[in-house]
């Protein structure tokens, strides 16, 4: 997706020659900023915008701010399902969380839950930051994910809740 | 000098060495009447004494089933099973309490070239059971009172690794004036622990309840105060036995409670038994935090064989 977005937008500085910056997108393969190749040079010029598979592009004092895709017309849903690697998990050598999602603009709620039904933790994904990215997110499972507390061996629940509606569940395995 | 060092061994034997605790699945509660009274303890007159108080094994008369059986999330099943009799020496009771979830994903991490980042896909599933199993013997003792001890032997396994550990249960029953006391402790020995297969260990929590089980007319109020990893829990249980309905039981309770990670929790617990003939019937509810389902129904069976 972000060599995609790279090769579909070119920009073009008009003088004195061409192509003269990087252009900085996220995740999703969203305009983030541009870098300008050498900041000796004038860029004041215009910034000319050939072609773009963004559906939104904002535009602030005439500079291109943010974009938004297409993609953020689909409904919430999750691309990847919400799975933990390795499994089973031992929290003291770290793991990962990954799941892709449809959207850029969730705010999720992920609660886990132990086996006797007690929600041990919560947290909130926010758009586009980590675990609030369109696309696949990977959030590090290590002990200061779990606020440094031990989880004893067993199996814990979770679920992401988006707009007080469930996005998706799973479970997952712990090994100490 | 022999008081120092008799303390210094008491605390080498007693503070916990370096390792998690294990988490003891009798913590969700025996059966649907215990968790109907706040998970107090001996209270029961059937075989499920083997899981709680084995002291309480007196008071279950001949030999003696119980079936306890839960849902807990929809995804965790629990399940007891006791079997108690009387002998001319003691009764004896054994048991086993069973944790289990099935088709947990198992994954695979892979670079998806395209995004340049590793992406988790399931490639199969994997099972997990925590098994606990129990041997108990009671003993009477003088002015009415009662001894039991129970052998614990706890045996886990998750995908291919493996996790044995064994402890030892004592608990006592003393009658005072109209009430009885309950002295429960769990794991007495301390810092043994749960072996795994990958050379980790977990340490059995020690626990130690005291109950008293105090009968006024149609009403028994059970307080008890439990100690456990480093914190003090207080629950209580109240049985409503109408006079003029023996074979029915109203049960409430409060309890407070430890999660995996030691949080304390509290919650209200309410329940009924019916007596059918040698059968008695238990069902226990209380309130979930889990998202999906917010709240846990129990059912339990206790059969005088």
């Amino acid at each position: 997706m972000f060599l995609k977005s790279l090769l579909l937008c070119l920009f073009i500085v008009t003088f004195p020659v061409t192509l003269l910056g990087t252009l900085t997108l996220n995740n999703a393969g969203d305009f983030m900023s541009f870098n300008h190749f050498n900041p000796g040079r004038d860029i004041s010029q215009p910034l000319l915008l050939l072609a773009s598979r963004w559906q939104v592009s904002n535009f602030q004092s005439g500079s291109l701010a943010n974009t938004a895709n297409a993609s953020n017309q689909l409904p919430p849903f999750f691309t990847d399902p919400p799975l933990v690697h390795p499994s089973p998990l031992s929290i003291k050598n770290g793991g990962v969380l990954g799941y892709g999602l449809s959207r850029n603009d969730m705010i999720l709620d992920f609660r886990i839950y132990d086996a006797f039904g007690y929600e041990i933790l919560k947290k909130e994904f926010r758009p586009n930051q980590i675990g609030g990215l369109r696309g696949y997110n990977r959030i590090e499972l290590n002990p200061e994910f779990f606020d440094n507390n031990y989880l004893p061996a067993g199996v814990y629940l979770f679920v992401f809740i988006h707009n007080d509606e469930l996005l998706g569940k799973g479970k997952f395995a712990v090994v100490p | 000098m022999i008081l120092r060092n008799f303390f210094l061994i008491f605390l080498t034997l007693a503070l916990p060495i370096q390792a998690g605790y294990y988490a003891m699945i009798t913590d969700l509660g025996i059966s649907a009447q215990s968790i109907g009274l706040g998970n107090t303890h001996g209270y029961s007159d059937s075989s499920e004494a083997v899981f709680s108080n084995p002291a309480t094994l007196k008071y279950s008369k001949g030999s003696s089933f119980s079936l306890f059986s839960a849902e807990v999330m929809s995804d965790i099943d629990y399940l007891q099973l006791s079997l108690s009799t009387q002998t001319d020496f003691g009764s004896i009771g054994v048991g086993v309490y069973q944790q289990k979830v099935t088709n947990i994903p198992a994954t695979y991490e892979y670079l998806e070239a395209t995004i340049g980042m590793k992406k988790i896909v399931q490639v199969g599933s994997y099972d997990y059971k925590n098994s606990m199993y129990k041997i108990s013997y009671q003993h009477p003792l003088g002015n009415n009172g009662s001894f039991g001890l129970s052998y614990n032997h706890y045996n886990v396994t998750i995908d291919s690794y493996t996790g044995r550990g064994n402890n030892i249960d004592i608990g006592f029953l003393a009658p005072l004036y109209q009430s009885t006391i309950s002295l429960y402790a769990q794991n007495i020995i301390p810092n043994r622990q749960v072996y795994y297969s990958n050379n980790s260990a977990e340490t059995l929590p020690t626990i130690i309840s005291l109950t008293h089980i105090i009968p006024v007319k149609d009403l028994t109020f059970i307080p008890q105060l439990s100690h456990q990893r480093s914190q003090l829990l207080f629950s209580t249980g109240l049985a409503y036995k109408p006079s003029f309905i023996p074979y029915f039981q109203l049960l409430c309770g409060y309890k407070q409670h430890l999660d995996y990670t030691a949080k304390k929790h509290q919650k209200f617990t309410f329940g009924f038994g019916l007596t059918l003939f040698l059968l008695d019937v238990y069902y226990a509810y209380e309130r979930s935090d889990y998202y999906l389902k917010d709240h846990t129904s129990y059912i339990s069976l206790n059969y005088q064989l």
